[in-house]
């Protein structure tokens, strides 16, 4: 905890979440555990800026919530990915390869 | 499953509160929130250093509360807005697809309605052809009809032309008005002389109506001379046949009567003239002539706007009586009416009758759909109480029901407007003369906005019972409901009420037309009291140019009936002054010898003037006394039996004496049988006529002949032995006397014809409701039947059985059906002749055909029902 973690870039959390989702349902707090343990603790969301992202992704229809239990027995809210969502999640995806592409390209040439 | 997602949405969660909003934020961040301090715990911190920790680790707990609260109310909104919209769309295409997988529900539905509206919808247009339509003039509402009416306008004369001129001078609530007279005259085209429908008009007359001739000019006012130059303006269908529609036809010349016309114009294919509600289309298109003392003109005028028919009328009367004070002319006051006519009683009778039975048949179309959809709504309880399980509202179910309905309804609507279409054109076909107008009828935007009225109305209608019916049950009561033998009581309780319904409103419509179709036939050809067959008649006329005098006109009335008679192939040939029924009538005093005298109030007395073998040629039976002696016997007449009846009750008449107004008295020389005119029950028209001899001398007659056989070109050898006597000698309206008394009956067979047509129509939609409450019964009883037959019932028994719960309720319908009709048929007693509104053999006929289709619509299940096959029954389920 003494490291400070990577900020994240604009618009980076909503494809994050929505790759997230895209194995099945998952609630709020199994996706940020599921972000730190990919990136190894590199990228730490805010759970505030979590949540206000599932919102707001349920809002725009992207994923969808559903209330279920979860391992441990309590009420939690699963979200999981829309059909509209999964077509986003690809058009972000392919966006963020052609950035990560175009700034790689710069910051080798430097 | 296919389209799940669609099928998702019904299922969809009830809609949140905001409250409910708030806590599900809240129970969604603690979750998070104890799910991380039970990490930080995992990892040795005290419980409230971990709850710390982790509320540290979180951020700004009550900001992200807010915005996901406030996130998500606004979610919820803009769901229902869009559940809203997209929800019509979506029920539409569910309700497409229902329909799809019940082809046979979906087509017994649709064809249903399509005949309930169709029916509707053809006579709603012709109602609207007939009462509401506006006048195709501009300002046509303003015209009127000016004519001499008696009280209570049912008998009218039509001016001359004085009063016209009289009118015109003085009258100042009217901006204009025209006289016209039709008639018919006979044109020669190559060789060929046909009778065609001729106007004379004033030759102002197109330009008043704004109806300019399509080539050419109007008359000139040169023209309207007694000897000025002879002009006429074809009709758009003569200048078709005729000249083939050419172009170069004007100044081209015409025979019309024999004389050699210049024409100078063609009408408008519209263009018709209007006299109180008849429409006079002429072929044939002549100047009035400007003479005096022409009579029996049709006047049109237009009321000045903003004048009221009332007053103007009013002017009208006072301007007439100060012209005909003190002459006979005075019993009929001189009125203004409107051009388009009102409509006479038999025609609102009529109306009122054919408007009684598409209602009924659509009433019995509903009915039936309601009970398809109710047993349909039964087989669905379960799908239906599943969804309601997952939490569909009730509401939602309703509406997706009713959208089905709706669908049904436009489906049956659309089809239905086919269906009018058809039947419009076979209306028009067999319209009776004195409906010509209806040739003009179409489905008028009017008429398509009251289609799609009654189809959403009936949606709404028979769907709303259904889907409140279909979703009253609670699952429970469903599903349990299913697992029984029998669907719920209620529905079917409510389908057989539908039928029994359906089944007395046809009885009811049957009998009606039953009774009508009795009165058709009671008016039919061998209780005319002559026999028309085999007779032909021609109207003959000698202009008072040419005939000036008695002898002239005697010669010439002899002389070719003698020449017509040597004609070969002419049977024989006698004169009458009219052709029955429709003879004419003498208004007056009649005075009846001894007995009595109407005084000043004066009768209609029908009257015709004939030879002494016209009742041979007419098949008529003298039953009292003997016919004329000789030509012109003078001071008898035969009587009908009716008015002997009537004036000498219980006496003979032979002996006594009659006089009308100041004539001369005759002797009853003898009795005939009663001519019955059938379009009119009427009492003046009725039978009570007297014969006199007929005097050759008269201007007018008509020839009745009977050729060998009908050969088209009788009428031309006619015209030519006429022309032969004198070439100024007309002859007109050649028909056949079974024309002429089919005409007369038109309007009721018309009116049979339809009503029957709907009757059957209405039988058959009874007997499809019976044949579907029956079918289903079966079907729903299938494992009760099963058992039964296990048991050792025979088939037949079972057979039995099923029919009898069919006429049970067959017989519960016509006896409510017997009820009703009975009331209607004292309605409509007016309508009836010769049939008693009880008529018993209609009754038998209605109640023996009824059984016969119950039996009929009951016998296919009830085969199927012995036929069930007991294994698959019981295991069914």
């Amino acid at each position: 905890m003494d490291r400070s973690p990577t900020d994240l870039l604009h618009g980076t959390l909503d494809v994050l979440i929505l790759k997230t989702v895209s194995w099945g349902p998952r609630h709020g707090y199994d996706i940020a555990r599921w972000i730190e343990d990919r990136t190894r603790g590199e990228l730490i969301v805010e759970d505030a800026a979590l949540y206000k992202a599932l919102h707001r992704l349920e809002r725009a229809r992207w994923i969808s919530a559903e209330w279920g239990m979860s391992e441990s027995r309590r009420r939690a809210k699963f979200y999981d990915l829309t059909t509209r969502g999964r077509q986003q999640l690809k058009s972000e995806m392919q966006v963020w390869h052609r950035y990560a592409v175009a700034v790689s390209a710069v910051l080798e040439v430097a | 499953m296919p389209n799940s997602n669609a099928f998702r949405r019904l299922f969809r969660f009830p809609r949140r509160s905001s409250d409910r909003i708030a806590s599900d934020v809240d129970d969604e961040l603690d979750f998070h929130l104890a799910m991380r301090a039970a990490e930080f715990r995992r990892q040795g911190l005290s419980e409230s250093e971990a709850q710390a920790a982790a509320r540290r680790r979180f951020g700004d707990v009550d900001d992200a509360r807010l915005y996901c609260r406030t996130l998500d109310t606004s979610a919820e909104r803009m769901t229902r807005r869009r559940d809203a919209l997209g929800g019509v769309g979506q029920d539409l295409r569910f309700a497409l697809r229902q329909l799809r997988r019940t082809p046979t529900f979906t087509i017994a539905a649709v064809v249903t309605l399509a005949l309930g509206i169709g029916a509707n919808v053809a006579i709603f247009s012709v109602v609207y052809r007939l009462i509401l339509a506006p006048l195709p003039f501009p300002d046509g509402d303003r015209l009127v009809s000016f004519v001499r009416a008696m009280q209570g306008g049912e008998m009218t004369v039509s001016p001359g032309t004085e009063e016209l001129r009289a009118m015109r001078d003085r009258a100042r609530s009217l901006e204009w008005l025209a006289g016209f007279t039709d008639g018919d005259v006979v044109v020669d085209v190559a060789r060929d002389p046909r009778i065609v429908r001729a106007v004379r008009i004033d030759p102002e007359l197109p330009r008043l109506l704004s109806l300019p001739p399509l080539l050419g000019r109007t008359f000139s006012s040169e023209e309207t001379e007694p000897n000025g130059p002879s002009v006429a303006i074809l009709g758009h269908a003569l200048w078709q046949s005729a000249f083939g529609g050419a172009a170069d036809v004007l100044g081209r010349s015409i025979a019309v009567d024999g004389v050699s016309h210049t024409i100078v114009g063609v009408m408008p294919r519209d263009f018709d003239l209007l006299d109180r509600g008849r429409w006079v289309g002429g072929e044939l298109w002549l100047p009035l002539l400007a003479d005096d003392g022409q009579r029996g003109l049709s006047i049109l005028g237009k009321l000045r706007t903003g004048v009221p028919l009332q007053t103007a009328s009013s002017e009208a009367s006072a301007i007439g009586q100060a012209l005909t004070a003190g002459t006979e002319e005075d019993k009929f006051r001189a009125v203004l009416l409107p051009a388009k006519g009102e409509l006479g009683e038999e025609t609102r009778r009529m109306l009122v009758l054919l408007f009684g039975a598409v209602g009924v048949v659509l009433l019995i179309a509903c009915a039936n759909v309601a009970s398809l959809l109710l047993a349909r709504a039964v087989a669905r309880a379960r799908e239906i109480s599943v969804r309601t399980a997952l939490g569909a509202a009730r509401g939602r179910i309703v509406r997706q029901m009713l959208t089905e309905s709706v669908l049904l309804a436009a489906m049956g609507g659309t089809a239905g407007v086919a269906v009018a279409y058809w039947a419009l054109q076979v209306i028009v076909a067999m319209r009776p003369e004195s409906l010509s107008v209806l040739a003009g009828v179409r489905i008028e935007p009017v008429v398509l906005g009251w289609t799609a009225g009654i189809s959403l109305l009936t949606g709404v209608a028979f769907g709303l019972v259904p889907a409140i019916a279909g979703t009253g049950s609670s699952f429970g009561d469903a599903l349990r409901g299913l697992r029984g033998s029998t669907g719920t009581g209620g529905s079917r309780r409510l389908r057989s009420g539908l039928v029994v319904a359906e089944v007395a409103l046809s009885v009811v419509l049957l009998v009606t037309a039953g009774l009508l179709v009795r009165t058709v036939r009671e008016l039919g050809d061998k209780n005319l009291g002559f026999d028309p067959s085999g007779l032909v008649a021609a109207r003959i006329m000698l202009p008072r140019e040419a005939f000036p005098t008695a002898e002239e006109r005697r010669a010439a009335m002899e002389q070719t009936m003698e020449a017509v008679s040597r004609e070969p192939g002419m049977r024989s040939v006698t004169l009458a002054l009219d052709v029955p029924p429709q003879t004419g009538v003498m208004f007056g005093d009649l005075q009846i010898d001894g007995a009595m005298s109407t005084g000043g109030k004066g009768v209609m007395v029908p009257f015709n003037a004939v030879r002494p073998e016209y009742f041979r040629e007419m098949r008529m039976r003298i039953t009292e006394g003997r016919t004329f002696e000789r030509l012109e016997e003078p001071n008898v007449v035969l009587v009908s039996r009716a008015f002997a009846e009537h004036y000498w009750p219980g006496q003979s008449a032979i002996g006594r004496r009659l006089r009308m107004d100041d004539g001369e008295w005759s002797a009853v020389i003898g009795i005939a049988d009663d001519v019955r005119s059938p379009g009119n029950t009427e009492e003046y028209f009725g039978s009570r006529q007297i014969y006199f001899p007929f005097e050759a001398d008269r201007r007018e007659a008509h020839l009745i002949l009977r050729p060998r056989a009908a050969e088209a070109g009788t009428f031309a050898r006619v015209v030519s032995a006429a022309a032969g006597v004198n070439p100024a000698i007309r002859i007109r309206e050649y028909r056949t006397l079974e024309s002429v008394v089919a005409e007369g009956r038109a309007r009721e067979r018309f009116t049979m014809a339809l009503l029957s047509a709907f009757a059957i129509t209405a039988v058959g939609l009874a007997a499809l409701g019976l044949y579907g409450v029956i079918a289903y019964g079966v079907a729903q009883r299938t494992r009760e039947l099963g058992v039964r037959l296990a048991m050792g019932a025979a088939p037949a028994r079972v057979r039995r059985m099923v029919v009898w719960q069919g006429m049970q309720l067959a017989a519960a319908g016509l006896a409510l059906g017997i009820v009703g009709a009975a009331a209607v048929g004292r309605a409509i007693e007016a309508s009836l002749y010769e049939v008693g509104s009880a008529d018993p053999f209609t009754y038998g006929t209605v109640v023996v055909v009824l059984t016969g289709v119950a039996i009929l619509a009951s016998w296919a299940p009830a085969r199927r029902a012995a036929a069930i096959d007991v294994v698959t029954a019981l295991r069914r389920d």
